[in-house]
């Protein structure tokens, strides 16, 4: 017992390898921590892409909708977030379709990009908020998460798009519009500026 | 203890490699947010640029057209200053000889009547109906003598109202000013293109790009800069013939029930004189005709002679007033003394009736002065505008002579027709209506003995005749001439839709592309660059960024029914030109507008192609590229 007794005092007395234990335990928090802060960033650099794509979607919006072609106010948001979306499961007609168009006309397009913007086309949504004297024009997109700890920290649960399972955090934007006037009609409407009644 | 075994158990520094690699970390996420935004402001400054440049050239565009239409109303002022004073240069000497003629006649005529009442009473029988006519005859003229000079006042007003203009100005100088505003409009024309590359050119030098423009109208050839000209032209010897309609002969009877062909008269239809500016010279005639001083001046003048033409058996219907006519109707107006037998109540009545006839042949009463100024001014509308139209004048691009389309024809000839007959039948009716009535008033004496049941017999009978032979002449007439004017070419402002409008209003989409459309594409110089955070782990891209934009000059009266946009084209005859030539060829505005030439540009310039070749994109694929564009 004795002998016991002042081998356990020796071994408390020996600090050795102490920092070790310091170290794991901060490592603990330290990894969570830096894991937010790199998935945080990465939703900043999306953040500024969404904004783009914003404006793009605006410009597009300039022209698009007075002259009645809505469809590719939408497919502008879609554009400028393809760089962004992960590969979806499958791939969507229109974007074979806007895939083969980029070839022919010589664009440099990598192979993937018809799985991306099939994702892409999921997970954008465009609408005309009347706010403030409007039109206004918002883009939302659902950005996955792709850095383990923080995803599960930042998005509630896991979901599908397009065939891609995980964790996703909806992001938006959006600008005023100053539409062109239309060759059509001399007034707009709230809602789809541009639009005939 | 080995080197390794004491760098083993050495602690030191530990965290500091932890913390480097962190910032390593999070200096390449500083980049990776700080590039993207960096990429998004430089496309957006770039894509700014060709807005601005595509906008401000179509900006040039839509004041040149405003300009052109603006001078074109000008020259329309013009002509409508020329016509005017053309005849009221005429109308003084008109009116001066006219009652200086009745100032000589009166004397003469009273000489006569005096003549005629000695023979008669020399006579062996003197007719005492006769002494009545003349009498009657007398005192008319004798009143008439004092009423000429109050005339003559208006006629003193009227010179000092014509007299600065006639001084000022001479026949001829008119045309030359019409030719010193086409002049300045061809300059207007030379400049715009010059007017467009100089705006080109300083967008390039504030936006700190370099600038490439075309347009689906216009072809340019080894690197040449593509001119971007006004959407008008020079149109001459623009006058277009009518089509005659020739008099027919229509089988009736006469009141006897004997066969006998009537007349129905023709017409002249489908003249159009200098169609591109004869819209807005009319209208301005008409408006300063209201608005000239000299109207009134000759109407006051005719107001002391007589309402005009008038029915005599409307007598309620002459207006209040110590007029000549009033006088005539006053002295001759007929009553018959009660006790005189039927033949001396005839006899009574046709010693006043002569005695209105003569009176009516003399012509004193009658208004001379506004309709002959109207007349003159009818006269030289023809020959102003006859000239204008052999004169060159700027029209609007698609303005040419065109056939009308199969899927129009019916609905343009039951137009044709419809006009024609209208016009026929209401020109000839009142005619073979008057010649009917009065002949059953002369033969049941309804002037002497009023009878209302005959009367209305009377109306009757002429109504139903006129009515049988104008409408078969006009039928005849109708269907001669209207497949005859379908048949030629029309002066139409527009191309001619293919398809039924609406929902095409107006200008069809070749014309809109073709010379209303430009588009600009921009590059980014160095200073455009995109300067990245930690360049060498981050590349930026090798060329700078470019962008296009599309812009086009609009008018929005293309979408205003009440001026000539989305009109059905079939149920307007003649055509009614506007786009250069009226109030509404005013409104021509910038916009920008859906990329939808981009493939046409690519294949006219060399210059644009090669710019958009430097991201990549190469081929003009229309069926691509209307895939890609998103504006």
């Amino acid at each position: 017992m004795l002998r016991l007794a002042a081998y356990l005092a020796h071994r408390f007395r020996e600090d050795r390898g102490g920092a070790a234990v310091s170290f794991i335990l901060a490592l603990l928090i330290f990894i969570p921590l830096v894991a937010i802060l790199v998935q945080y960033a990465l939703l900043a650099n999306a953040k500024a892409m969404l904004d783009h794509a914003c404006a793009t979607t605006a410009r597009a919006a300039l022209t698009a909708l007075p002259d009645e072609r809505e469809e590719q106010v939408v497919r502008a948001a879609v554009f400028s977030l393809t760089p962004l979306s992960p590969k979806a499961a499958g791939v969507d007609p229109e974007a074979d379709r806007v895939y083969s168009a980029l070839l022919a006309v010589g664009a440099e397009v990598p192979a993937s990009f018809p799985e991306r913007y099939s994702y892409a086309m999921e997970a954008t949504e465009v609408s005309y908020p009347d706010v403030d004297g409007g039109p206004w024009i918002q883009v939302e997109y659902r950005f996955l998460l792709t850095v383990p700890l923080a995803r599960n920290i930042l998005a509630s649960g896991p979901d599908s798009i397009a065939g891609v399972r995980g964790r996703f955090f909806i992001m938006g934007a959006k600008q005023q519009l100053l539409v062109s006037p239309a060759r059509w009609e001399a007034n707009y409407h709230l809602g789809k500026p541009g639009s005939r009644p | 203890m080995t080197i390794l075994q004491r760098i083993h158990r050495d602690e030191r520094g530990g965290i500091g490699i932890l913390l480097l690699m962190t910032v390593l970390a999070l200096a390449a996420l500083m980049g990776l947010a700080w590039n993207t935004a960096e990429n998004s402001i430089r496309r957006r400054h770039v894509q700014m640029a060709a807005d601005a440049t595509a906008h401000a050239s179509a900006m040039w565009m839509s004041r040149g057209t405003n300009i052109i239409s603006a001078t074109n109303m000008l020259i329309c002022q013009n002509s409508s200053a020329e016509v005017i004073w053309r005849a009221a240069r005429d109308i003084g000497p008109i009116v001066k000889n006219r009652l200086d003629g009745e100032v000589v006649r009166v004397p003469r005529e009273l000489a006569r009547i005096q003549q005629r009442r000695d023979a008669n009473r020399r006579a062996a029988t003197p007719d005492p109906y006769l002494e009545i006519t003349l009498s009657i005859e007398e005192s008319v003229l004798l009143e008439i003598v004092r009423r000429i000079p109050p005339q003559y006042v208006y006629y003193d007003q009227l010179i000092a109202q014509i007299a600065p203009a006639l001084a000022a100005m001479d026949e001829s100088e008119f045309r030359v000013r019409r030719d010193e505003v086409f002049e300045y409009q061809t300059r207007v024309v030379d400049a715009v293109p010059a007017a467009v590359r100089d705006e080109r050119a300083s967008m390039g030098a504030q936006y700190k790009v370099t600038t490439a423009m075309a347009t689906p109208g216009a072809q340019s050839y080894d690197g040449q800069t593509v001119d971007i000209p006004l959407p008008v032209k020079v149109v001459t010897d623009c006058n277009v013939e009518g089509v005659v309609g020739r008099a027919v002969q229509v089988a009736d009877f006469d009141p006897n029930g004997n066969p006998r062909d009537y007349t129905v008269h023709g017409g002249y239809w489908g003249e159009i004189l200098c169609p591109p500016l004869n819209r807005y010279f009319h209208n301005r005639l008409s408006r300063d005709m209201g608005s000239t001083p000299i109207r009134p001046i000759l109407r006051s003048l005719d107001d002391l002679r007589g309402p005009g033409d008038v029915d005599w058996d409307e007598l309620d219907l002459l207006p209040p007033g110590d007029t000549i006519l009033h006088l005539i109707v006053d002295a001759t107006r007929f009553s018959a003394p009660p006790g005189m037998t039927e033949d001396e109540i005839v006899a009574l009545w046709t010693a006043y009736d002569r005695a209105r006839r003569e009176l009516l042949r003399m012509g004193f009463h009658s208004r001379f002065a506004l309709p002959s100024f109207d007349s003159r001014v009818d006269h030289y509308r023809r020959i102003i505008l006859t000239q204008m139209g052999v004169d060159p004048q700027w029209a609007f691009i698609s303005y040419d002579r065109y056939y009308i389309p199969d899927w129009a024809r019916p609905g343009v000839f039951q137009d044709a027709y419809d006009n024609v007959y209208r016009s026929v039948y209401n020109s000839n009716y009142g005619r073979l209506w008057r010649g009917r009535y009065e002949y059953y008033r002369r033969l049941w004496r309804l002037r002497i003995f009023p009878n209302p049941t005959l009367d209305a017999e009377a109306r009757r009978l002429a109504t139903e005749f006129a009515r049988r032979v104008a409408t078969q002449g006009a039928q005849r007439i109708a269907a001669d001439v209207a497949p005859r004017w379908i048949a030629r070419t029309w002066p139409y402002e527009i191309v001619p839709p293919e398809t039924p409008v609406p929902p095409i209003p107006g200008l069809t989409d070749e014309v809109r592309w073709r010379h209303l459309t430009l588009l600009a594409a921009v590059q980014g110089t160095e200073d455009q660059h995109p300067k990245h955070f930690l360049p060498k782990l981050f590349t930026p891209p090798e060329t700078a960024y470019v962008a296009w934009a599309q812009a086009e000059s609009y008018n929005f009266h293309e979408f205003s029914d009440g001026y000539g946009g989305g009109d059905r084209y079939d149920q307007w005859m003649p055509p009614r030109p506007w786009r250069v030539s009226t109030r509404g060829g005013w409104s021509w505005q910038p916009r920008l507008a859906f990329s939808d030439a981009l493939g046409d540009a690519m294949y006219n310039s060399d210059e644009f192609r090669a710019m958009l070749s430097e991201t990549g994109v190469s081929g003009n694929d229309d069926a691509a590229l209307r895939e890609l564009i998103t504006h």
